[in-house]
């Protein structure tokens, strides 16, 4: 009954936010979370022929599918920093920084480590898939902290993705870890039953987020009015400040 | 077993954090932002500016302390010059947070700068930079403390290529 009723939801999410956003046009302003969403009903249903079909090579497809998703699931990340900052001139970049400097540091420390393991490639691949996932985790909360640190008005697109990617991240550190530690013998069933939900949670939120989607823009912060400020350009009131500190200093 | 128990605690943190991040602004965080608002229409006036240079300025400390052998008095007029000082640097650093947080489609055209993204991020990450380092010595040392020995490699901004805007940002100074 659950495999059912997970096995209908995993296909059924996808498929019911891809087609939502295909009737309100709003793929092209993040083609690569869409892109995410179709590979992910692609591969589930082909996942899903092979378990009935071909179960023997069932594990193979899952993991190759699995890892490749891992990786597509940076660049939607990446993605949503850009939308995250892009209304703002001075932060426009920010989000890529942000996100090239969390990978460049876990990938050296936390994740290439864990390719050098000796063992078993079951527990490589649940390492590796661990590693990667606190990593997104990290880039998340980075992301969300940046944001909030600058009091920047989070829109509701950008934060239903990054929350249910936390939540879809949290629940997979928390699986692999105890797959990990309780090995496949004695958790591979919980597994098989829990390891699903993270993803299904974020993409019930992913779809209420995305059921009316809103751009942006229309929810950053109004301009003053009748503040001349405005009319002097973002560039040259930054150069204003840093030239009133640097004056401050130099004294 | 104690791997287990730190990765399920970083799981949990991980859910909680995320969800008290995307929380809805909330009335204490607006009410903030509007007087931030106020502090910063008055950030650059001349007469705050020549406030500002007396707060940093030791002169009257040193006419207290050595001229008329004051010492105790010196001291409190330190102290209150460095809240004042942190109070300033404060309101800066709100105010520029201000500025940044307005959005492009909301401002009156701007003239074509020569300062790409990255340019403008790093200027941002600077002045943010030398604002924490400042707001350190001073809260360290106070203000009269001689905040850089020799800022060579930190030139104002005049000669960074701001051409679009060079003249609005002279005018501004």
């Amino acid at each position: 009954m659950w495999t059912v009723a997970v096995s209908v939801l995993s296909v059924a999410l996808p498929a019911v936010l891809l087609a939502r956003a295909i009737q309100g046009r709003f793929v092209s302003r993040l083609p690569y979370f869409f892109a995410y969403i179709a590979f992910i009903l692609c591969s589930t249903i082909i996942e899903l022929v092979l378990l009935t079909s071909f179960p023997k090579h069932y594990a193979t497809v899952y993991w190759f599918d699995y890892l490749l998703a891992q990786v597509v699931e940076f660049a939607v990340l990446l993605e949503v920093s850009n939308i995250l900052f892009d209304p703002y001139p001075a932060l426009r970049r920010l989000g890529g920084l942000l996100c090239a400097g969390v990978i460049t540091c876990f990938t050296a420390i936390y994740i290439f480590p864990a390719l050098l393991y000796r063992g078993p490639t079951n527990t490589l691949l649940l390492d590796l898939v661990k590693r990667t996932a606190l990593t997104k985790a990290l880039i998340v909360l980075v992301l969300l902290f940046a944001a909030r640190s600058y009091k920047l008005k989070l829109d509701r697109i950008c934060s239903g993705i990054l929350l249910g990617f936390s939540l879809y991240l949290g629940v997979s550190v928390a699986n692999f870890q105890l797959a990990s530690t309780y090995g496949r013998a004695l958790y591979a069933p919980i597994l098989w039953y829990v390891g699903p939900l993270g993803w299904i949670l974020g993409a019930t939120i992913w779809t209420a987020t995305l059921w009316n989607y809103a751009p942006a823009a229309a929810q950053a912060r109004p301009p003053r009015k009748g503040n001349h400020e405005m009319a002097v350009p973002v560039a040259a009131q930054i150069a204003r400040f840093n030239n009133a500190l640097l004056r401050l200093l130099q004294r | 077993m104690s791997q287990l128990i730190l990765y399920l605690v970083i799981a949990v943190a991980i859910l909680l954090l995320a969800a008290w991040l995307v929380r809805e602004t909330s009335a204490r965080d607006e009410f903030e932002l509007e007087a931030e608002q106020e502090l910063a229409k008055c950030l650059f006036d001349f007469n705050c500016l020549e406030m500002i240079n007396r707060i940093f300025d030791p002169a009257d400390y040193r006419w207290l302390h050595d001229e008329l052998c004051f010492a105790q008095g010196a001291e409190l007029l330190a102290r209150q010059r460095k809240r004042l000082a942190i109070q300033w640097l404060k309101a800066l650093r709100s105010s520029f947070k201000e500025l940044i947080r307005v959005p492009e489609s909301s401002a009156i055209e701007e003239p074509p700068t020569e300062l790409s993204g990255w340019e403008l991020l790093r200027l941002t990450l600077r002045f943010q930079l030398l604002l924490g380092y400042a707001l350190l010595v001073v809260r360290l040392f106070g203000p009269y403390h001689q905040l850089v020995p020799h800022f060579g490699g930190f030139q104002t901004l005049r000669g960074l290529g701001l051409t679009g805007s060079r003249k609005t940002a002279a005018s501004v100074e």
